[in-house]
This record gives structure tokens, sequence and C-alpha cells, in this order.
């Protein structure tokens, strides 16, 4: 049964409203003209080559993609034990568990920030790459842990029973035999965690400090005070990096599994 | 010789729950044992609990009079082969079959060598390269059992590995593996809801119900002689019904249900003793009415291909015939005697339970 | 039991680091926003309730929550059938077009908006050249600035929800529906709508949890005068240095997030984890 054409004009309609604005901002970044305005006069990469040279944007793209790979990395290395504990154990208290692993994505973003800046001020000096670290890490590992503990329940027990009647410890079984057949859930729950903090805005907005800012913030910052296309054409290349991310998701992982976690 | 046992094991999954109570097993060195039984009965529980995976709360796991009850299942050396067959999917065949002696830390060329053969003895050569993905159910299973085998296990362990195989295949399977098995003498224990696979492959058959064994003896002590009710319905004796014992006449006994007399061979059992009596449908005979035996009406008869199944109404209720021939002899409305063989026909004195 | 201590050696450095960095930051708020002097009380409460910026705030958050996870819920019915209708090649490279504003940087996803609502920007050059105005009309820092952006962001979730709920409803129900003789939209009221309606409940409350609690869209679309709930918040604790104040904001923001969770979880018990 095919949709009514009435259904087709409606999720036509969303698209051009989804994307319509990437596709303009995409237009006038590269416009001539000192000032936003549509249409763009000329053409030119102008924008493009001053935002690459522009210190304060490389710093905070650096910031960005460490701060991004570090908390990441660590809370993979959080995260799949405790998916593995949930997944493979019963035990009193799991449901506790279960429910606080992942509560960190019900709070809203700029709550934890803010509570984490009070938490910060109030309790020792933590340097400010460490508190962004650590916000981060919190951020993502619910993240890390739903997507993990859904490739865990697909992958069938006995396997690694197999393998530790086979004479393999139960550490040795699941390193040799278990792990690398979650490699699609660990890539998968990388990419997820790395856009998420590559994007944050909430938490690093109250956690970054002097000399360290992440890129989104850095953005906002420089938003309040000019309004040429430094940031039209720093976003078109930000969308133009999303839009490879997402390729490469959809290439290699599929993008349900990435997402339906 | 006692090889396993199983010592007043009492073992579960949830405290207060025990699947296995004080439960005893005796295996012997080279024997094929099955643990035979309805699902829930608790032969997936023992297995698992000799392979390591599950600890007794109370109770001993003894091999070779060694106290095995607390060692971790990576120490066992026990090899296990899964219904799903449980490979590696990331590992080729080759990998599969060598993981165990990898973990043993053997020479690369011994482990090759070992390699080769176990896959020469499940005739698997040529594979070697192939991912777990790439292979047929029958050919997955041959990889399981040359993983188990090729660590020389001290016991090898199978829960109900054929079942995932389709009929023609399994038979097949079900020969190689008695094959295998022989040829290595390998203490086999084997775990299976089918009594048909029990007995084509077993020496011996454990048959469990409800974390107990309700009978335990050689294929053909199962199949004839039935010890309870419930081994009796589980070896397909269906048809029962019960009767009064009104003689001991020689090896005999003369029993009474309604109006019907029935010979069979006799138990040691005193006149006046209530008992249940039940037999398979195929050791039961349809004749024209006349002379001993039970007397009623064909209500169906059913074409199975090389026999033809009967329900026969009678006063014991009906009973079910299945009769070797390729053409009925008898049509719904006739009037028929069944008559059993007289050492075919399980006879149990009445409990309250049965 | 040794699984039990197993499993928790394993969820231990999880435990560890969500206790110090996750709970204690959000019950000391919680706390602090209940004391004062030494003492229990809601005074600060009822400061922040009686100042007008709040009340605005809060009416406007939960209005514009409202607003949009309406629109969201009537543009994603027809949009996701549609879309479960269509062959798997054309599905996934609609999916992944939709996702785009869920996975772009949020402040090069707001400031694309700038260029369609700008005083120069596209509509206003439309609506100058084809003579209806003669000044530009303002259209950032406006409550409806805000409820577009947030509809941008908040869409995808709404349409990646309906479509896996549509994509269960089998085919054939709906055919057999129509076959009894319920025309389209009876087969819709009747068949498709209760079979759909967890996706439309769990959407729905990621759109109005998300929406009343976003921060970049009302930053840069409303500005520092049309405040929601976050906004006010990171004025309190940044500009205003009125940490009490904000610390209040922070315990109602969260409230409303994790109430709105707790009647999700209410309703639909198993797939809301």
């Amino acid at each position: 049964m095919r949709a009514p054409r009435s259904a087709l004009v409606v999720l036509s309609l969303s698209l051009l409203f989804l994307l319509g604005p990437f596709v303009i901002l995409f237009w006038s970044s590269f416009g001539t003209q000192a000032s936003l305005a549509f249409p763009p006069e000329g053409f030119t990469i102008y924008w493009f080559k001053k935002v690459l040279g522009m210190r304060m944007f490389v710093d905070a793209f650096r910031v960005s993609v460490l701060l991004a790979l570090s908390s990441t990395a660590a809370a993979l290395v959080l995260g799949i034990p405790a998916a593995y504990a949930l997944v493979r154990f019963s035990f009193p208290g799991k449901s506790f568990l279960e429910l606080l692993f992942t509560s960190p994505i019900i709070v809203p973003g700029l709550v934890l920030g803010f509570a984490l800046l009070r938490f910060f001020t109030a309790a020792a000096r933590y340097p400010v790459s460490l508190r962004l670290f650590l916000g981060h890490m919190v951020l993502l590992f619910p993240y890390t842990v739903r997507v993990i503990s859904a490739s865990l329940r697909n992958f069938d027990p006995t396997v690694e029973e197999a393998a530790v009647s086979l004479g393999a410890p139960r550490w040795s079984a699941f390193l040799r035999v278990v792990l690398p057949n979650l490699r699609a859930g660990v890539m998968a729950a990388f990419i997820l965690a790395f856009i998420t903090s590559f994007n944050n805005v909430p938490v690093s907005l109250f956690l970054s400090g002097p000399g360290v800012t992440t890129l989104p913030i850095q953005m906002l910052t420089y938003m309040e005070y000019y309004y040429d296309p430094t940031i039209a054409a720093l976003s078109t290349l930000l969308i133009l990096f999303t839009v490879v991310i997402i390729q490469l998701v959809e290439k290699t992982l599929g993008l349900s599994t990435t997402l339906g976690g | 010789m006692e090889y396993l046992r199983l010592a007043r094991v009492t073992v579960g999954y949830r405290k207060g729950e025990p699947i296995l109570s004080d439960f005893d097993l005796t295996v012997r060195e080279g024997e094929l044992v099955s643990l035979l039984g309805p699902s829930g009965c608790g032969k997936t529980t023992t297995l698992r609990t000799i392979a390591g995976f599950l600890f007794p709360w109370s109770g001993r796991v003894l091999l070779k009079d060694k106290d095995y009850t607390r060692v971790p299942p990576h120490r066992r050396n026990f090899g296990l082969v899964y219904q799903n067959y449980a490979l590696f999917p990331h590992l080729s065949v080759f990998e599969n079959v060598a993981f165990g002696l990898r973990m043993r830390r053997l020479p690369r060329e011994e482990i090759r060598r070992r390699v080769e053969e176990a896959l020469r003895l499940v005739s698997l050569e040529g594979l070697e390269r192939r991912l777990p993905g790439q292979l047929s159910g029958g050919q997955r299973q041959r990889v399981a059992l040359a993983r188990a085998l090729v660590i020389r296990p001290e016991l090898l362990l199978l829960d109900e590995p054929l079942s995932n195989l389709d009929a023609k295949l399994r038979a097949g399977m079900r020969t190689e593996l008695k094959r295998i098995q022989r040829e290595l003498s390998v203490t086999a224990i084997y775990v299976t809801h089918d009594q048909s696979e029990a007995m084509a492959l077993s020496d011996r058959v454990v048959l469990m119900r409800a974390g107990r064994i309700e009978q335990e003896g050689t294929p053909a002590e199962l199949y004839f002689r039935p010890a309870t009710p419930f081994a009796a319905d589980f070896m397909g004796f269906t048809n029962r019904f019960d009767a009064v014992v009104e003689a001991r006449e020689g090896g005999e006994l003369v029993l009474r249900a309604g109006r019907v007399r029935l010979r069979v061979r006799g138990e040691d059992l005193a006149p006046g003793t209530e008992v249940t009596v039940a037999i398979r449908p195929s050791s039961l005979r349809l004749f024209p009415p006349g002379g001993e035996g039970i007397p009623g009406r064909v209500v169906s008869h059913a074409f199975q291909g090389e026999s033809v199944q009967y329900v026969v109404e009678t006063g014991l209720g009906e009973l079910v015939v299945v009769h070797p021939e390729s053409t009925p002899r008898f049509s719904p409305g006739d009037e028929v005697v069944a008559r059993a063989a007289p050492d075919e026909v399980a006879v149990f004195p009445r409990k309250e339970d049965a | 039991m040794l699984t039990t201590r197993k499993a928790l050696l394993l969820s231990v450095p999880a435990l560890a680091v969500l206790a110090a960095f996750f709970l204690v930051p959000l019950a000391t708020t919680f706390i602090d926003s209940l004391r004062e002097g030494g003492t229990w009380t809601i005074g600060r409460y009822v400061a922040v309730l009686s100042q007008r910026s709040f009340r605005v705030a809060l009416i406007r958050s939960l209005k514009l929550g409202a607003l949009v996870t309406a629109i969201a819920a009537l543009v994603s019915y027809p949009a996701a059938y549609a879309i479960s209708k269509l062959g798997r090649t054309k599905r996934t490279l609609l999916m992944s077009l939709i996702i785009l504003p869920l996975m772009t940087n949020p402040v090069a996803r707001t400031y694309a908006w700038f260029v369609v609502m700008g005083r120069h920007g596209i509509i206003n050059q439309a609506l100058l050249s084809l003579g209806l105005v003669d000044r530009p009309v303002k259209i950032l820092y406006t409550e409806g600035a805000i409820a577009v952006g947030l509809l941008q962001l908040f869409l995808p979730l709404m349409l990646l929800s309906l479509v896996s709920a549509l994509e269960n409803v089998p085919g054939e129900l709906e055919e057999a529906a129509r076959s009894l003789g319920a025309n389209g939209l009876r087969a819709f009221r009747r068949v498709i709508l209760p079979l759909s309606a967890d996706g439309l409940v769990i959407g729905g409350t990621l759109v109005f949890t998300g929406s009343i609690t976003a921060y970049v869209t009302p930053a840069i679309l409303g500005g520092t005068r049309v405040l929601m709930l976050s906004t006010l918040l990171y004025q309190k604790a940044m500009t205003l240095m009125d940490c009490e104040g904000a610390t209040v904001v922070a315990v109602v923001m969260l409230l409303l997030a994790v109430g709105l969770n707790a009647l999700l979880r209410r309703l639909r018990p198993r797939e809301a984890a």
C-alpha cells in the first residue's frame, strides 16, 4: 500500500523545513558582504580562509576534539564493564543501577553543568580541562552503557561459556571472544558519544574557562560581538563534517544500530 | 569402574528454589550416558553443574575420586557441545578448534597437527579458513564437536546437540557421534528430551523428572521395562487403564479390568492388588471378535506410511493401536478384539500420585 | 552470592564516578536550594516564584514546549507514515537527512536561522521586495523564532519515534481494516493510531522535555529579553551573579524533567528503559 499524496506533501515540506536553513547558510557563507544578508552578492572563499586562520577557533577545535576523544574513551572504559554486569548478571540492586546509569540523559544538560560548576567551585581547585573531562564523561556514560548493553544482549552467552569450557578464564574469554564481537556496538557507542561531546553546549558552557574553551562555546562568544559570515563559514564546515560522519556510520554500521541502541 | 560421581548435590539458580535436591549420579569410564526428560526436569542443570557453570549449594562432584566441586569451569578440561553450536563468530574454523589448545599454550606445530587431526575426525578437512557464518548447520555442529574433542577432554558434555538439525541430518549425525565417541572411548553425557535419540545413542539412559532420577538403565531396560507410570508414558506406553490382580499362574499374572481378563508376564504382585496397566500402541493387535482380549469398536483409522493407526472404543476407554500394514484391515464401525503380547505390557501397583 | 560480587566489582568504577560527579553535585544543589543560614526553608522558592521574570520564563517554557510537541506530532504522523511506506533504500536516505539537525553542532544549526529570520534575512528580503512591508520586520528574538528553532531540533526525534512505531504496525492490518469498509481516516484512527500510540507518547515526552530544557536555541534566537527557564538560569548564574536564584531554577528544571520521565515510565514500564 502506498502513502497518500497529502502525506508525501507533508513529508516534503518537513524536509524543506529541516534542511532548507542549511542550504541557505551554505549559500550565504560564500557571499562577499561583511554582514549577513540574503541573497548574498558575489562569490568568495574569504570567510573560510579567515575562520581557518583564526587562532581562537583552531584552538577551540583542538580542545573539542581532545575532549571528545578522551571523555568518550573514559565513558567506554567505565561503560563496557558496567553494561556487562547489567546484561550478564542478575543481582540485588540491579534495577537501581540501571536507573542510575541512564539518568544523566534524563537530567537537563544545563542543570548538570550548573550543578558541576557549583561542585567544582566548592570542592577543590580542579583545572578547567579536568572539569570539562569529568563533566563530559558523566554526560556520555549513559550512551555507552545503552549501546553496549544492546549489542551484548544480541550476543549469545553460551559462546562465552564455550570459551570458558575450553580453558579461558572469564576475563580472557571476554577479551578474546566477547569484545571482538562487540566491535560494531563499541564503534556505534564511540561515534554517538563523540558527537554528543563535540556538540555539547550546556555542560561546557559552565565548565569552560580561560584558555580552555570548546568550539561551540567559542562560537557563541564570538556571535555576541560579530555579525560577519565567519560563523556561517564555520557552520558550513561543521555541517559538512556531520554529513560525512552520518554517511560513514550509514555505510559501516547502519543508522538503526547506532541510534536505536 | 566409577568415573564421575555426583553425590547428594543440591543446586539451583535462585535461593530457596533448588532444581536438584540431594541428587546422585554415577557415570562409568568410557560410557555414553543420556540424561533424558521433559523440559524443566533438571537435565540441563545437571549438565551445567558438571561443567562447573553452577556450583552446588551442597554435595560434591567427583571425577576419578578427585573433588571437582569448587573447581572453576576453565580448569576442568571438559568438552562442551551446545544446541546452538556456540562457535566463535569472528574466528575461522581452524581458530575455533585451536582455541582450547591456544589456552593451553601448546607449541604451534602441535596445535596445527591436533586441529587437523580433529577436523579429519569430523570430516571437515579443507574448511579450515571458513568463518562459522559460511557453514551449514551440520558443518557447524561438526566444528563444535571437533573443538570440544581436540582438548582431549576427560568428559564430553553434549546439550541437545542435534536438536537444531533437520530430521535427515540428525539421523546421520547420531551415528557419527556414536562412532566418534567409541573411537576415542571418551566418557560422554548427553542431554536430550528425545527418547528415540537417547535409545539410539546411549549405553545407559537416566530418565529424569522434576529434579529426580525416575529410572536408569540400558535403553532396552527402559524401553521394555519402564519402572513407573511416568517412565512408561515417556517411553511411549500411551494406552493406560486400571485393573486388579486376580491370580498368579506360573510366571504370569491374570488381571481383570471391568469385564475383561488379561494375561501379562508377571511382576510379583499379590492377588487383589490394584494396578495401572500401560501398553504401547504398537504392542496391541486387532482381531475379529471372539476369544480372549479387549472387545471394542473401531472409531477411526489413519494411514501413516508403513503402518495404520486405529482408534478403538472399548469398555476401558479409547485405545490407540498401530498395525504394521499398508492397507487398513478394519474400518470404522467394525467390532474387534485387541490383544497384547503378554511380555510387552507394563503393570504398576497403583499409587496416589500416578 | 559470588556473581553479585563480580557484578558489583564491574560496576564499581562507574558507580563511584557517577556518585562523585553526578549524584553529589545534584544532591547538594537540591539541598542548598532548601537551606539558608543553617536552617531548612523554602524561602528561596518563594522569592524566585514571586519574580515576574521567573513566572514569565516558566510559562513561556511550558507553552512553547506544548506548542512544539503538538506541531511535531501533527506534522510527524503523515510524514512518518509516508516514510514507513517507502522502500528500504529511500527510507535510509531520508532518515540520514532527517537526523542531520540532531547531529549537527547546535550553534551552527541555530545560526542558520539567522540567515532566514534576520533583519536582512531571506524572509524580510522577500517581504520587502513583494512590497508587503516597507521596513524589515522583527522576527528574531521572539517566541515564534524560538519555537521554529526548537521544532527543527525536535521534529526529527518525533519522526524517528513514529517511524519505528509505524514500522511495527503490520501493513496487512491496515489493508484488512480498509477491506472491512473503513475509509483512510477511520483506518488511521481505529487501527494505526492505537497501535502507534507508544511511539507518540515516547516521542512526545522526549520533545516536550527537550523543548523546555533546551539552551542553545532560546539563547541565540530569543536573546537576552525573551527568556526561557534555561536562559534565565544562565543569566542568573553568570550575569546577575544570583547563584541562589539560579539554584532554584535549576531544581525546578530538574524536577520537571525527572517528573515527566517518571510519568513516561509509569505509562510505558517496559520500553522506557
